[in-house]
């Protein structure tokens, strides 16, 4: 790490704190390297990690160097700033940022939470709409169809070969009986999604109940063994939970729209059908998210690339 | 080593280190400075003058060389009142320490 970059992380540690303070810190370490000239390399070697620049220019603004800071005849000495047993001043800075300001780590672990509860009252929100839509024939209903398939941006693309064709018939003279067709076949699908669910539930709690038999009969590894598995399979179903909603979603969705083109209202409400279905997908996905954890900020970075694209796309074909 | 002590003597090296030039000094000298005495790492003295100068023990300046702005560090009447106390605290609490160890049996 050169000098720039160096200063440049501090500086973006520093970044909540108040710009007199900031510039006053920043100064006066930019200012330390050039007075160092030659033996600059050496002064940022010996400076350590950003980091713990950052938390020793922190630990003045709290008073917190008169607490934990110890001078010894070897030197000055912070338990907290010592760069192999840093480990006390990072807890302490990550702490911070947990109480204090949304810093890196914490904006993701915020947005986590609440995109999780939003996600929880997603279904209600979606319907009513849905619903909206069904009555209004708003292009808003249709912006949040586009928003939720955005998310979906794998399983959109399958649900959109599968849609393909129910779209393409309701746009021709003679496609009314296969939109409608398409129609039924999306509300099947969903019954089928549900069953799939409540089997895949009945699954998920039979394995739960397993292990504690086993465990009984086994003992604690058994136990172990069993929890561990129960947990790779919930993991493993809910991504593939996640990606059948989304595409039956979709299809179901583009189902609709070609059947209102014959029967409004029945085609509205497989829109709104639809739109619960994608709802329940993107909870899946936040749920996926959750437990894949570390994906989060790059998912939703590229799930806001992938809506917007997908929001204009819908708006010039519709 | 075993000895530890608070702030309050590095605060009163970095006073006196500060004091010995009336037109004031930088950052990195007063780290060089204070390193002769005592090992302070090149980074820990900016919480140390920041502290000095809110208690206005220390004001700063700032001056041009060669393009670019140093700070200065300057003691006020203050910092050289703080610094007499700190000095004569030193000379009892040292003076009687070493009677102590000159005293001792060993």
């Amino acid at each position: 790490m050169n000098r720039d970059e160096f200063m440049n992380r501090v500086e973006y540690l520093l970044s909540d704190l108040p710009e007199e303070e900031k510039t006053d810190a920043l100064d006066y370490y930019r200012g330390y390297l050039d007075e160092a000239g030659d033996a600059e390399e050496e002064v940022l070697r010996e400076f350590g990690s950003p980091e713990r620049i950052a938390s020793i220019i922190r630990s003045d603004l709290q008073g917190g160097l008169a607490d934990g800071g110890e001078f010894t005849d070897t030197g000055y000495t912070d338990e907290r700033f010592k760069e192999p047993g840093y480990r006390l001043a990072r807890r302490e800075q990550e702490a911070e940022r947990k109480t204090g300001y949304a810093g890196e780590g914490s904006a993701s672990a915020g947005s986590y939470r609440t995109q999780n509860t939003e996600g929880s009252g997603m279904n209600p929100g979606q319907d009513t709409r849905g619903a909206r839509g069904t009555y209004q024939g708003e292009p808003g209903a249709y912006n949040g169809a586009g928003s939720a398939g955005g998310y979906g941006s794998t399983g959109a693309a399958g649900g959109y070969g599968a849609g393909g064709n129910g779209g393409t018939g309701g746009y021709g003279s003679a496609g009314g009986g296969a939109g409608g067709n398409g129609g039924a076949g999306g509300r099947a699908g969903s019954n089928l999604a549900t069953k799939v669910l409540w089997i895949i539930l009945a699954v998920i709690l039979a394995s739960a109940v397993l292990p504690s038999l086993l465990g009984f009969a086994g003992g604690a590894v058994g136990v172990l063994v069993a929890v561990l598995a129960v947990l790779c399979v919930f993991v493993f179903l809910t991504a593939i939970l996640t990606l059948v909603f989304l595409i039956a979603g979709a299809a179901v969705i583009i189902a609709g729209i070609a059947a209102a083109f014959v029967n409004p209202v029945d085609g509205l409400m497989c829109v709104g059908v639809g739109l619960i279905m994608l709802a329940m997908g993107l909870i899946g996905i936040v749920l996926s998210v959750l437990l894949y954890g570390r994906f989060l900020p790059w998912l939703i970075r590229g799930a806001g690339d992938g809506l917007n694209s997908m929001l204009h796309r819908r708006r010039r074909t519709a | 080593m075993v000895f530890n002590t608070g702030t309050a003597l590095l605060d009163a090296i970095v006073l006196a280190v500060v004091s010995e030039d009336a037109r004031g000094t930088y950052g990195y000298k007063i780290t060089q400075d204070v390193r002769r005495a005592i090992d302070v790492s090149e980074s820990t003295l900016y919480p140390v003058l920041r502290r000095l100068q809110k208690d206005a023990c220390l004001e700063t300046y700032d001056m041009a060389i060669d393009g670019r702005n140093r700070r200065y560090y300057r003691i006020t009447e203050k910092g050289r009142v703080q610094l007499n106390l700190y000095k004569s605290e030193w000379a009892g609490y040292s003076a009687r320490i070493t009677r102590i160890f000159e005293e001792a049996r060993i």
